[in-house]
């Protein structure tokens, strides 16, 4: 836990650690880390390097046999305006991005609910409710498809953002739930106790008391529900047909359909299609792993 | 406790409803969206019904679609497809490859040199990227005649035509689990990230002045502690990776031939291509039967043993 | 489909034109009465054809909008989805969805039989198109309990698409057989520059190897599945299935076809179509809008019947039809919808090959086409399969697995065609 003080420590944190490395040097096995960890980090990044690399490269260049790398002078910006004036992609990722961020906060308030019940109470029912809740996710989704379109149809919820915001948070609560849980556990029950004391009731004890201690269980759970919201394909294409409310995913199926190995298109493509997920990231990043340090220091 | 015993009966009744209440909105949405649709998953598997019939209709047909799968020659090939390449392979190897990486970030002398925030960045990349684009920038990199790898192999003279990863016996399943396992790496590292971030300095310290080195400390401090998380891990992940269709459909469609045929993707065709709903669902249940009788022995016993 | 004088086109196409004309005003007229009191009707019209191929369409319905301002119609395009039939009925079975919807033909029987579609029989009775229902092409696969349940819209087929240069540097002509193809295709590939003949020959369940699978097979007399009095039955003996399946592997093994095609899927694929415009491709099969797409690229390709094509039934005859949803709230509005998008006036527009036959006679090719002007006479629908038990997708995904198992090396093509054999008995059992 000392890291996590030289971390936040600002400058004098940042001054002692240049004192430490000085001091202390680079012992043979520290190479080999560097090493090690370089080459992993050049072996996972490659496959997204070459993505990104190759969306600015009109198609000849990159199908050239006799060439390996494309040359510089001919990048261009072309692929992305064929993309963006010659389809609605900016409307299916405003889309995607409503329908990603409503999900998440609703799976974290809903699953905060859920995962402090399992936490905190011991109750009639409570071991067959979670095994229930893991089960739902036995069940492949393709099949469920059909029953799942007509009950969204009978509440009018068809090509609406709000009805994948439901599906959404539904098909992440399972995971969320648990992952709140874990969380949960981590944070001393004396809070809570305390916070009893002081007249809060149980929803002002969660959200004031404990979840603002929990961070890295919201940061954990908001993450992976945009990220679910945002990736997901079956049913934003089977709920949603209206060209208005048609999501990122959705857009990216059709245009792979359509140029499938016009490399230099359909990875321009993917380009903008991850791009939200890598800003969110960049964003939170920082809470995420300091909130997973956080956690790390309970008890 | 004092505060529940002082204002009697009624508070306590109002405090023994509490947990239902908050369970109320994720077990009324999960009831909805997923218990009665899967109720009628098993009416689908008992009827002959195709996917352009109204919701309710179709013909009694008993247990002939159990019988039709059970039946069918593909099924046990793409049953084993599923144990061995999606539920084991890519399991396996994510818990390893993660736990690997996992410790490799926390080391101190990443922190030391600042380039802790890149690498951890960097290996978490993947799961920003949607699995249909990972796909796509796989295929792209593996293309048999214009992707990068062939045009290193056929530029070294290494071989004289292209390979085609997705269409060859011999690299098509590793093909399939470098991409699954590129893609869905990184969830397993930062959950075992949390997981060591979770075990105390002094554990370690105390470990040092016994005398262990850091193999030693691995497998006496580290595994034991992470226990609990890799047993959820890899419950979940064992689940997804064993329902998993969009990998294999999206690189091969179940090719070439029938070889890298799963269970996912069997469903799939059986209920939307041979437009028999029953069949699908008959695939499903046993799919989810399956899944089912691994949690629960899982539960009793990996589980149970990390969590008392 | 006759060649034709280019004067009596021209006259006859004015002459259509202008009942086109008359049918249009015709049209507002019993619009304005469908829409009793004076409300507007909307309607949704609904298609599957990638983005980049709809803007002749989309002008057609824009003229339709401006010259109908009682019945409004909405293009809405479910491009990609492979499913779009399956959507339908989903939507249809709820109550909803568009009120006119474009089918592949193989689709019409699936969305027939549960009634979602109005029978646009009942409907001409009242008032028929431009060209009476009977004289359409492809009814045959739009028909099912003695009604028409779809009006077809679009006819096409595979014709041999060529890089007239590539073959001419070659020295070599088009091939007519199969065999011909192959030692030509490999001919051409030995000369490094270009690949021989290319197709999608991946082993998917949509996998675009299945209309020269097929076209191979029936010019050699035999087909997955035939009726044999009342029953169906499996089409072809185990060794002719082997035969054909040895043919396609040595297209490969003779360097005709590289093998990275093992995992093309689509025969939209730009490595076909580009492939063949650029030149890196000599040859491959395309319907008429993947054709113009290439020629949207270079000239130089061009057409000729496909092996054997000049042979009856040697080749498809396929396209779309249009659907009217049984839902729909306005079937009337619909049909002169449906009407007018199959007038010749619409066609001067679509960039297709009209179902109606009235109109297909007046029209005159394009250049470059020439290949399905020879072939389209000689082509027949999928009703040869359509009518049996077994549902075209199906005999798709089996032969597209049994064949490519035999590229791969995962089966021999003996045991894969008598897996393949007793696959299809089974599927034929239901």
């Amino acid at each position: 836990m000392t890291d996590l003080q030289t971390r936040s420590g600002g400058p004098q944190g940042r001054a002692a650690l240049r004192v430490v490395r000085r001091r202390r040097g680079l012992t043979a096995s520290d190479v080999g880390v560097l090493v090690l960890t370089a080459f992993v980090c050049v072996a996972i990044a490659f496959p997204f390097v070459w993505m990104v690399l190759t969306s600015f490269f009109p198609t000849d260049e990159l199908f050239d046999p006799t060439r390996l790398f494309p040359r510089p002078e001919r990048a261009t910006l072309a692929n992305y305006a064929l993309l963006l004036s010659g389809s609605n992609f900016a409307t299916y990722m405003v889309n995607s991005a409503i329908v990603s961020v409503g999900s998440m906060l609703a799976s974290v308030v809903i699953s905060s609910l859920s995962g402090y019940a399992f936490s905190r109470y011991r109750f009639r029912g409570r071991q067959v409710v979670m095994v229930a809740i893991l089960a739902v996710q036995l069940f492949p989704f393709v099949i469920l498809i059909t029953p799942m379109y007509a009950f969204f149809s009978e509440l009018g919820l068809l090509n609406t953002r709000l009805g994948l915001v439901i599906a959404y948070v539904a098909i992440s609560l399972p995971f969320a739930s648990y992952l709140m849980l874990g969380f949960f556990e981590t944070v001393p029950r004396s809070l809570d106790e305390a916070a009893r004391v002081d007249g809060c009731g149980v929803i002002g004890t969660l959200f004031r008391v404990v979840l603002p201690v929990a961070w890295p269980g919201i940061a954990t759970v908001g993450i992976n529900t945009f990220i679910l919201a945002w990736e997901e394909y079956l049913f934003a294409k089977v709920l949603n047909t209206d060209e208005s409310m048609k999501t990122v995913q959705v857009g990216l199926a059709n245009f792979f359909g359509e140029f499938t190995t016009r490399w230099d298109l359909v990875m321009a493509a993917s380009v903008l299609a991850s791009l939200p997920t890598i800003i969110l990231f960049a964003v939170a990043q920082r809470r995420l792993v300091s909130g997973l340090a956080v956690g790390g220091v309970k008890e | 406790m004092t505060l529940a015993a002082a204002p009697g009966r009624s508070a306590r009744r109002r405090r023994a409803a509490t947990p239902y209440v908050l369970l109320a909105p994720t077990v009324v949405m999960l009831t909805i969206l997923f218990a009665v649709p899967a109720v009628y998953n098993v009416w689908l598997a008992l009827h002959k019904v195709t996917p352009y019939d109204a919701l309710g209709e179709g013909d009694y047909v008993g247990v002939a679609n159990f019988e039709s799968v059970l039946a069918n020659p593909l099924t046990p090939l793409s049953a084993r497809n599923t144990v061995v390449w999606l539920a084991f392979a890519t399991v396996a190897l994510r818990l390893v490859l993660g736990l690997g990486l996992a410790v490799l970030l926390q080391h101190s002398v990443l922190r030391r040199m600042r380039v802790l925030g890149v690498a951890r960045t960097i290996v978490l990349l993947p799961w920003m990227v949607p699995p249909t684009v990972a796909v796509a920038a796989w295929k792209w990199l593996l293309d048999g005649r214009t992707g990068l790898v062939n045009k290193i192999l056929l530029q070294t003279g290494a071989i004289p035509e292209g390979i085609p990863f997705f269409a060859d016996l011999t690299w098509v399943w590793p093909s399939i689990v470098a991409v699954f396992v590129w893609r869905e790496l990184p969830f397993v590292v930062i959950s075992f990230m949390a997981g060591l971030q979770a075990i105390s300095a002094e554990q370690y310290e105390a470990a040092s002045i016994d005398g262990a080195d850091g193999w030693r400390s691995f497998w006496h401090i580290t595994l034991p502690n992470l226990r609990p998380i890799i047993a959820v891990i890899g419950l979940f992940i064992t689940i997804g990776a064993f329902n998993n269709f969009i990998y294999v459909w999206l690189t091969t469609g179940g090719g070439p031939g029938t070889f890298t045929q799963v269970l996912a993707t069997q469903l799939f065709t059986t209920a939307f291509v041979d437009n028999h709903l029953g069949g699908g669902a008959a695939i499903g249940l046993l799919m989810s039967g399956f899944m089912l009788v691994f949690a629960a022995v899982y539960l009793l016993t990996v589980l149970r043993r990390g969590d008392d | 489909m006759r060649r034709r004088q280019f004067l009596g086109s021209l006259a006859a196409a004015t002459a259509l034109a202008a009942t086109g004309c008359s049918s249009s005003t015709g049209t507002s007229s019993s619009g304005a009465s469908t829409g009793a009191g004076g409300q507007t009707v909307k309607l949704v019209f609904r298609q599957f054809d990638p983005p980049t191929e709809i803007a002749g369409l989309t002008k057609v319905v824009d003229s339709w909008n401006a010259a109908n301002p009682k019945i409004q119609v909405k293009l809405e395009t479910l491009a990609g989805a492979s499913d779009y039939a399956q959507q339908f009925s989903r939507e249809a079975n709820s109550g909803s969805g568009p009120d006119v919807v474009q089918l592949g033909f193989v689709n019409v029987k699936d969305l027939a039989k549960p009634k979602i579609l109005l029978p646009v029989s009942d409907l001409a009775k009242k008032s028929q198109p431009e060209t009476p229902v009977d004289k359409f092409l492809a009814l045959d696969m739009n028909e099912f309990d003695n009604k028409t349940w779809a009006l077809p819209w679009t006819v096409d087929t595979f014709a041999m698409a060529f890089n007239d240069d590539v073959m001419k540097a070659s020295g070599r002509q088009v091939p007519t057989t199969w065999e011909d193809l192959r030692d030509s295709a490999a001919a051409i590939s030995k000369g490094g520059k270009a690949a021989g003949f290319v197709f999608a020959a991946a082993s998917s369940a949509g996998a675009g190897q299945w209309f020269a699978l097929n076209y191979y097979m029936w010019s050699k007399g035999f087909a997955l599945v035939k009726q044999d009095g009342k029953a169906w039955v499996p089409g072809a003996s185990t060794d002719q299935l082997a035969s054909a399946m040895d043919y396609f592997n040595s297209l490969f093994t003779s360097g005709a076809t590289p093998k990275s095609f093992q995992t093309v899927e689509q025969f939209t694929d730009p490595q076909i179509v580009t492939g063949v415009a650029t030149g890196t491709a000599a040859m491959a099969l395309m319907p008429p809008q993947t054709l113009r797409q290439a020629r949207g690229t270079s000239q130089k390709v061009m057409t000729a019947p496909v092996p054997d094509g000049l042979k009856d039934g040697s080749s498809h005859l396929g396209g779309r039809s249009l659907g009217i949803n049984a839902a729909t709230k306005n079937p009337e509005a619909a049909w002169e919808f449906v009407k007018y998008l199959n007038s010749a006036k619409a066609f001067e527009s679509i960039p297709q090959y009209p179902a109606a036959t009235t109109v297909l006679k007046a029209m005159e090719v394009p250049a470059g086409e020439e290949g399905y002007q020879k072939q389209l006479p000689h082509s027949r629908s999928f009703a040869r399969y359509i009518n049996g038990p077994v549902p075209v997708p199906t005999l798709q995904k089996l032969s597209c697995a049994a064949f490519g198992a035999v590229y791969s090396g995962q089966k021999t093509s003996a045991q894969s065609a008598k897996e393949l054999v007793d696959a299809l008995a089974v599927a034929l059992k239901g």
